[in-house]
């Protein structure tokens, strides 16, 4: 049965793999072209900037298309785009932009205002089909848009019915009239992704799109027509990975040019040759958040979270200084506001005496002061038969019914905490949280660990007491602080927060164009999240980024422009060029020899092996 | 034969039934989980009005009664249709088809390689059975075979990618090499397949070589060995010709086994090596809820191991002459 022949056939079988290798290898390094090679975790869902929802997917949109204002520039500030230049009118109702003349789409066809008023009419005709991530963040930069105009084939005129305080720094992108218009706009805020063969992305931006290849790789082919400038070299490619450590081996290679770090490989790259590593701040929280549905029908939360004192004796017993220690190792800021410090003149900050430090007596002492007393001496407080809520110092919560009974079953406060899978840094804060929420007599139940669409649909349905999340804000801070209206409970709001008083401030502050006094209203929504602790806010947690010096030159400092950064917009791509002598990534001489050496083994193998057998045999 | 003819023809009748019942619980599992199944189909952050329920319950044919659903369901498994994958925003089909060729030769290489070198070095270590080549073989087979799959391919990740630099870790091309012809091209891809693919041969050998040893043993003290040796047989010929045919039978059911993770992918190799495959793919669909590509998935995955199993007791017969199907 297994005769000689097939062990020939086995052993020749063996022989494919270095010879073809061999043969083919010469071929392989033959043609050098400059490219630009980042690696990224997680594959874009879409390139389409209708409904693309992964911050991987904006990495590669930003560099295939324009915005018009772009809101991202290399400081977080609004830059000129499409858009080279703009004017507000006196009352704030009407924008008046310019558009550049030299820009033209991937295909050849100019870009002209008429491009942009397509891309907003198209936006603001079909907003709510498919109101969930992205879709609903770039309406709120065009909720109040009544009509746009083209005067001329440059300039764009956009009509508010009223102001709208976001305009400023909006984040949408211009898409092709000619190419749009015959796309149902229904299919385009679902289906289509722009990776059909048939429906590449078409943008102004400068890189064109290459190619494809689903969980392997994107590449993009420089726009030498690019109106602001042609990127100083030929292609840029990303290269998609399913392990960290992978990517962080090729990129230690030299394979890689660029990757994003976490938080436990960031000291491991720290201070190799040729590498240099950044940790910058960005417009990321991390949070505690809290149950605050006051639909106790529906909410399955515990009834004690929705007493402030509650929340604020939580927020008095986490230790934010050790948590940004010990799980960010260093690599974050101690949180306080909802907004981050890169939100700039928007971010508030609580002063020394306003800040809710951490004082276990005192979140005892207010536990006790509430009520919330140990009856049973089991080490775990007792809520009393009812909660009066009382007003808090900004005398804001306005409960429909200001007793709750609290059902038997939830006397103790007990509760569950729920932290998603995917984030170590906040499942290593969890057993520090659960031992200093024992000293103030609280017991943490259930601690579920689970994956980031368990954890939205807990969110949606009110059925976690606490948990550890976080947030990426957009740079306006429109969005952030919309997401503790009432309107947006049941769609973006997690913790359930409603507070008439917020809500009108926040409707204040949409429209409000001039920006010291929209700014103040800013400060004070923080100042009073801050003390009504829907959120307590942990940390702001740093981008850790590393990048090699050997093949490309011209990095921006990150740390100094986090708007430059290579993970989301173009500004850090245009400054890059490549060193006078560019390295191949493979080693040529290395791989002759092992390949030589397999190839000789194998063939003295199989002929010891044959010729050994034969005399026997016959 | 004919006897033979008839018993194959009752096996692949059973191998059709067994797949039909599959259809029919992938079918069913879909309906009984809780909450509208319309609502189910769409991703879980979007709030859907109830128009919009109502349109996507009219658009997969929930609105109509039981039966006819079913019925529907079948005619459009025949067709290909296997519904609409919106982690991927296709049809379910079409991804399949990007990741399941990665994994066929992925897992078809190394399992190929482990079942070859399992049956010889198996063969070799029976027959040298208590001698060093044996001890040192099993040995070895058994250290892999304790291994994690992917603390094996993380080592090689380490050794060949981060210190030697002379093999590729990750994908299964570069992406920035620019391929002349086409040879270039597959030589590599092939060169992205050897360490993932030996990883796994590695550690899949010990499955084969085991089973391949231990029954060769048991038959070297049969009494038509001993026969075979009486009658002057050289020692190769007897170990070839007469015994390994005959311990061949449990390895072919191993094989069978071992084949159906061709398709359903080997996860923790792909996502070591960012090798795209069906491991991946299953492991995608799981996380992002996405149930159309999960019940193809299953669909596909139950009716080849239904069909390896249904060749592996084809081969049987043909192996064994003594087994009746």
């Amino acid at each position: 049965m297994l005769s000689k022949r097939s062990i020939s056939v086995f052993f020749a079988f063996l022989l494919l793999f270095p010879t073809v290798y061999m043969f083919g290898f010469g071929a392989v390094a033959a043609e050098e072209q400059t490219t630009l090679v980042v690696g990224v975790m997680g594959y874009p869902d879409s390139l389409n900037p209708f409904n693309a929802i992964m911050s991987s997917s904006f990495q590669v949109i930003s560099l295939i298309y324009d915005m018009a204002i772009n809101g991202y520039g290399p400081d977080n500030n609004p830059v000129p785009d499409l858009a080279e230049s703009w004017e507000v009118s006196e009352d704030g109702k009407v924008w008046t932009l310019h558009i550049v003349k030299n820009a033209t789409w991937h295909d050849g066809v100019p870009v002209t205002a008429e491009d942009v008023k397509f891309t907003i009419d198209y936006i603001i005709d079909y907003p709510y089909f498919r109101p969930d991530y992205q879709q609903s963040m770039v309406i709120s930069y065009l909720s109040t848009v009544e009509r746009v105009e083209c005067p001329d084939n440059y300039t764009v005129k956009v009509y508010f019915s009223e102001p709208l305080a976001c305009f400023r720094q909006p984040f949408f992108f211009i898409v092709p009239k000619h190419i749009w218009e015959n796309v149902d706009p229904i299919a385009a805020q679902t289906n289509i992704t722009c990776f059909e063969e048939d429906f590449p992305p078409i943008g102004s931006g400068p890189f064109i799109f290459e190619e494809a290849v689903r969980d392997q790789y994107i590449k993009l082919r420089a726009n030498k027509d690019y109106f602001m400038g042609a990127p100083k070299y030929d292609y840029l490619i990303f290269k998609y990975y399913t392990d960290e450590s992978t990517m962080i081996a090729d990129f230690l290679a030299g394979k890689l040019d660029y990757i994003d770090l976490s938080t436990e490989t960031y000291e491991q790259i720290k201070g190799q040759p040729n590498i240099v590593t950044y940790a910058y701040p960005s417009l990321s929280i991390m949070e505690l958040g809290f149950n605050c549905w006051e639909d106790l029908t529906e909410s399955k939360g515990h009834p004690a979270l929705l007493d402030t004192r509650v929340r604020r004796a939580i927020a008095h017993a986490i230790n934010k200084t050790e948590l940004v220690e010990v799980a960010l190792k260093g690599l974050g800021e101690v949180g306080q506001s909802i907004l981050t410090p890169q939100h700039k003149i928007y971010y508030w900050e609580p002063s020394e005496d306003e800040v809710i430090e951490f004082n276990l007596s005192k979140a005892n002492q207010i536990l006790d002061e509430a009520g919330y007393l140990d009856v049973d001496n089991d080490g775990i407080r007792e809520t009393p038969p009812y909660i009066l809520v009382d007003l808090n110092d900004n005398g804001v919560i306005d409960l429909p019914d200001e007793n709750i009974t609290i059902p038997e079953d939830k006397r103790e406060l007990k509760f569950s905490i729920w932290v998603d899978e995917s984030d170590a840094e906040e499942i290593a804060m969890l057993p520090l949280i659960e031992e200093w929420l024992n000293e103030i007599g609280i017991k943490l139940k259930e601690k579920n660990i689970v994956d980031s669409d368990t954890m939205i649909d807990v969110n949606l349905s009110g059925e976690m007491d606490l948990y550890l999340w976080g947030w990426g804000w957009d740079i306006d801070p429109d969005f952030a602080l919309s997401v503790f209206t009432t309107d947006q409970i049941g769609w973006w709001s997690d913790c359930f927060y409603s507070n008439p008083n917020y809500d009108e401030l926040y409707e204040k502050q949409h429209v409000e164009v001039n920006i010291t006094k929209r700014v103040e209203i800013v400060k004070e929504m923080q100042k009073i999240l801050y003390y009504d602790c829907p959120y307590v806010v942990i940390a702001y947690p740093y981008s850790l980024t590393a990048h090699r010096t050997d093949r490309f030159k011209g990095w921006i400092d990150e740390t100094e422009h986090p708007g430059a950064s290579l993970d989301f917009e173009k500004w850090g791509y245009l400054a890059l060029e490549p060193v006078e002598k560019p390295e191949g990534p493979a080693k040529m001489p290395l791989t002759w020899i092992l390949g030589g050496i397999i190839v000789i083994v194998v063939i003295i193998a199989a002929v010891l092996f044959l010729k050994k057998r034969t005399p026997k045999t016959s | 034969m004919r006897r033979m003819g008839k018993a194959i023809l009752m096996k692949t009748v059973n191998a059709i039934i067994t797949i039909f019942a599959v259809i029919t619980f992938n079918f069913f599992l879909f309906r009984v989980m809780p909450g509208d199944p319309a609502r189910v189909l769409l991703p879980k952050q979007v709030r859907a009005s109830p128009e919009l329920i109502e349109k996507l319950r009219r658009f997969y044919g929930l609105d109509k009664p039981l039966h006819v659903q079913f019925m529907n369901y079948v005619v459009q498994v025949f067709q290909g249709k296997l519904g609409y994958s919106f982690a991927y925003h296709e049809p379910v089909a079409r991804v399949i088809m990007d990741y399941i060729w990665n994994t066929i030769l992925l897992v078809g290489v190394g399992e190929g390689i482990a079942i070859i070198l399992g049956i010889i070095l198996g063969a070799v270590a029976a027959w040298r059975r208590g001698e060093p080549f044996d001890l040192t073989v099993t040995a070895l087979n058994l250290i892999f075979w304790s291994m994690p799959e992917f603390w094996l391919g993380m080592v090689f990740i380490l050794v060949f990618g981060r210190y030697l630099k002379i093999l590729p870790i990750s994908g299964i091309v570069d992406p920035w090499l620019f391929h002349e012809n086409v040879f270039s091209y597959v030589a590599d891809v092939l060169r992205h397949l050897i360490l993932p693919s030996t990883t796994l041969a590695l550690i899949m050998l010990a499955s084969y070589y085991m089973i391949m040893r231990n029954t060769l043993i048991d038959v070297t003290t049969e009494d038509y060995i001993r026969t075979a040796k009486a009658k002057g047989f050289s020692e190769k010929e007897i170990l070839w010709k007469h015994a390994v045919p005959n311990a061949l039978l449990p390895t072919v059911t191993t094989v069978a086994i071992g084949l159906a993770s061709v398709i359903s992918g080997a996860l923790t190799i792909e996502i070591v090596f960012s090798w795209p495959g069906m491991g991946w793919l299953t492991y995608q669909a799981i996380v992002r809820r996405d149930y159309p590509l999960l019940q193809a998935i299953f669909l596909i995955t139950s009716a080849l191991v239904i069909i390896a199993n249904l060749f592996a007791d084809i081969i049987y017969t043909y192996l064994d002459p003594r087994v009746k199907i």
